[in-house]
């Protein structure tokens, strides 16, 4: 009887009969933001780095030069995260909050396993349609482990991985460079290069270099790392003369501007 | 043999009556004193905490009188939890007919939507009611200030001053005799044909006074006291939540009514 | 033709010392026809916080009045106004939630945080959060907003010299833009106050 005040949980699909008709009568939808991306994972001697650039791209133009795409996930874990920028993030939040949950439950810290089937199970129930393109890395009570997961929902562990538009450009480097028990100066040069290979071969990667260093115990966040395309100083400034900009005599308010309260019709 | 039908609301005993509700109302009549006066600039709402500690954290804990929109601010006497529900459905109600119809929703309709609300608890469901009773007292540009007592039944009224928690039949008397008003009649459609010839300031000394009577401390002080007004300002709705300080500066101002403090 | 290019909006965010600004044109078309020269797309959230709402304009109107009821809930069952680091997350939250039926809106939202620091930001249709620290912007000129912003922009602008900025980077913008234009609103953010102009530009 009581009624509903908190919206419900999970996706609505209110709108989806307005935007096919609209695609039909031939509107094309807009592109989400999408992170091109280079990210790596790379195990070492003593646990595991992983790396990223920080471009995010509209279509052809760079929505952000300097995003985030190493997600937390839990004190031990992370997450890189290439594909459609939106979903990325929130699969990983929501993923993030139900590991905290789990560790909660169980007592205990999480393990990269269960951040792993969480997520894979996620984005197969949603067959590829939710564009998340993931390096989980994390160090949990049974070693470092590193896994990459596919939109559909597939998943491989392995040693060192590559994903996103840049991947092979950063594989290359670790193919002829990447052994096993390397020591962590080498994994992360090996990383930044990696990195900085993706960024200067791929037009969807660019701008700065991101480092996550996770061991037993101990996670270190590098974010801008390495900065290899810092703009020059511009030379000359562009401001102009105050008064320039000619405007009009104060008019009537506009909606919800006649007062410091919002709640007032138009 | 009242006893074999007060256990259920959705009977009627044979005199016709709903023991349940009676009931609810009853717990209200234990609970603290809510005061309310309408002027012809705004209205004052004042209320009696019952729980007072020095441990208490005064400036975070309000527990009488709340905001439901930016035109309605209500006094609450009675269960504090179901007050709390009741409130943030009111606050749901209120913003969805802003979502619908661009415009802040009528006082009137807002509490009769509570009302109704209150209503499908003593008839449906088996469920208790809500052992809870508003002031509510707001400003639309239809009828003005208005001032709105409802109960656990589901009626609701409008009144000049009202009175609801403990002592309620003492405060009403003292309202009912030092109440200032004159009818006035207004031509034309959706105008409000009663004038009060309260003054705001008129008001607040009207609640101060019957406040000193009605509540049974030594002495009134702002650590007993929540205290609200609505008034307008720049032809906007304003609501005023008093802070402590403030409840103090009330209190000196009119200290003039206030029955001093009886002597050990 | 996008879904996004039916209506026509240039908007533009800036963050200078200690204010920012948003800046948005005026014109609501319907393919090419100009059918109001003063439609608003910036929208107050509390006196602090704005939100422009580039795109489809059914869309914009919508969004505003759902920011708007969530915003007053969240006013009165917290009794604070809400800042604009955490606007933008309900923002991103709304836009999410319709993951497969999105709104076509790309909402930047420019405010001063409780300390008084500037605070941008935007995102994509689907709520991909960007929080930049120089400019946001958005709709059918943001190519041309982009270029302009570049080279236009630079750290700790006061708020005369941000509003000139602001202003000129926008006219310069839809004046390449047949779909935006026709005159423009500029509200600076300041802990003083908000001051609004509506700025001189061509009608065509």
């Amino acid at each position: 009887m009581a009624p509903q005040i908190e919206p419900s949980a999970g996706f609505k699909f209110d709108n989806v009969k307005r935007n096919q008709l609209l695609g039909d009568k031939g509107y094309k939808l807009p592109t989400a933001t999408k992170t091109g991306t280079t990210i790596v994972g790379l195990i070492y001697k003593d646990g595991l780095v992983l790396g990223a650039d920080t471009r995010a791209t509209a279509g052809p133009i760079v929505a952000d030069k300097n995003c985030e795409k190493i997600h937390y996930l839990a004190p031990n874990m992370y997450c890189c995260g290439a594909g459609t920028a939106a979903d990325t993030e929130f699969t990983t939040n929501m993923i993030s909050s139900q590991l905290a949950l789990h560790s909660l439950n169980t007592g205990r810290e999480p393990r990269v396993v269960a951040a792993m089937t969480m997520l894979k199970q996620h984005l197969f129930k949603y067959h590829g349609h939710i564009g998340a393109a993931l390096v989980l890395g994390g160090y949990d009570s049974t070693g470092p482990h590193l896994f990459t997961v596919y939109p559909h929902g597939s998943t491989d562990k392995l040693p060192y991985v590559t994903m996103g538009s840049g991947s092979l450009a950063a594989m290359s480097v670790f193919e002829s460079r990447w052994q096993p028990g390397m020591s962590r100066e080498e994994a992360v040069e090996m990383v930044k290069d990696a990195i900085e290979a993706g960024i200067f071969n791929d037009l969807g990667s660019g701008s700065n270099v991101d480092v996550c260093v996770i061991t037993k115990g101990n996670v270190e966040y590098l974010r801008n790392y390495a900065r290899p395309n810092e703009r020059v100083e511009k030379e000359q400034s562009y401001r102009f003369r105050q008064g320039v900009t000619e405007f009009y005599a104060p008019r009537a308010a506009r909606r919800g501007q006649d007062t410091a309260e919002m709640d007032t019709s138009a | 043999m009242a006893r074999r039908y007060d256990s259920r609301t959705t009977i009627f005993s044979p005199e016709g009556r709903l023991y349940q509700v009676e009931y609810a109302m009853e717990a209200i009549s234990h609970a603290g004193t809510v005061i309310g006066v309408l002027s012809k600039d705004g209205i004052v709402l004042a209320a009696e905490r019952q729980a007072t500690s020095n441990l208490l954290e005064q400036s975070l804990d309000n527990e009488k009188i709340y905001e439901m929109n930016d035109n309605v601010v209500a006094g609450v006497a009675g269960h504090a939890a179901d007050a709390n529900t009741l409130i943030n459905q009111s606050r749901a109600i209120a913003q969805r007919y802003l979502l619908k119809y661009d415009s802040p929703m009528p006082v009137e309709q807002l509490v009769r939507r509570l009302c109704d609300m209150k209503q499908g608890y003593t008839q449906y469901g088996g469920l208790r009611p809500f052992g809870v009773s508003f002031l509510c007292a707001g400003w639309d540009s239809t009828f003005g200030f208005q001032l709105y007592q409802s109960d656990p039944a589901g009626n609701y009224s409008s009144w000049k001053a009202a009175c609801i928690g403990e002592n309620y039949s003492n405060a009403q008397s003292i309202l009912k005799q030092e109440y200032k008003d004159e009818e006035k009649e207004e031509a034309g459609p959706n105008v409000r044909t009663v004038g009060s010839q309260m003054t705001m300031d008129d008001a607040l000394k009207l609640t101060c006074q019957v406040l000193s009577k009605t509540i049974d401390t030594a002495k009134l002080s702002s650590k007993k006291l929540e205290f609200a007004t609505i008034t307008l300002k720049a032809g906007k709705p304003f609501i005023h939540v008093y802070t402590s300080t403030e409840i103090d500066e009330v209190l000196k101002k009119y200290e003039s009514v206030i029955k001093p403090a009886d002597s050990q | 033709m996008s879904i996004m290019q039916y209506n026509g909006s240039a908007i533009v965010a800036m963050a200078g010392k200690d204010c920012v600004a948003i800046a948005a044109d005026k014109r609501l078309g319907q393919r090419a026809l100009t059918v109001d020269t003063d439609f608003q797309k910036v929208f107050p959230i509390t006196d602090r916080t704005y939100v422009g709402l580039p795109g489809l304009a059914t869309d914009v109107k919508t969004l505003y009045d759902r920011f708007r009821m969530r915003v007053n809930l969240y006013k009165h069952r917290e009794e604070r106004t809400i800042e604009p680091k955490t606007f933008s997350h309900l923002v991103s939250h709304m836009l999410y939630e319709r993951r497969f039926g999105p709104y076509f809106v790309e909402p930047i939202i420019a405010g001063l945080d409780k300390n008084d620091k500037p605070y941008i930001c935007g995102m994509d249709l689907i709520g991909c959060l960007d929080f930049a620290k120089d400019f946001i912007v958005g709709g059918t000129a943001s190519d041309n907003l982009y270029g302009m912003c570049e080279s236009l922009w630079e750290p700790d602008l006061g708020p005369n010299d941000l509003f000139e900025t602001i202003s000129q980077a926008l006219l310069a913008a839809v004046d390449r833009d047949a779909l935006s234009g026709w005159g423009a609103v500029v509200h600076i953010i300041t802990p003083e106050g908000v001051i609004t102009r509506d700025i001189k530009g061509r009608m065509d």
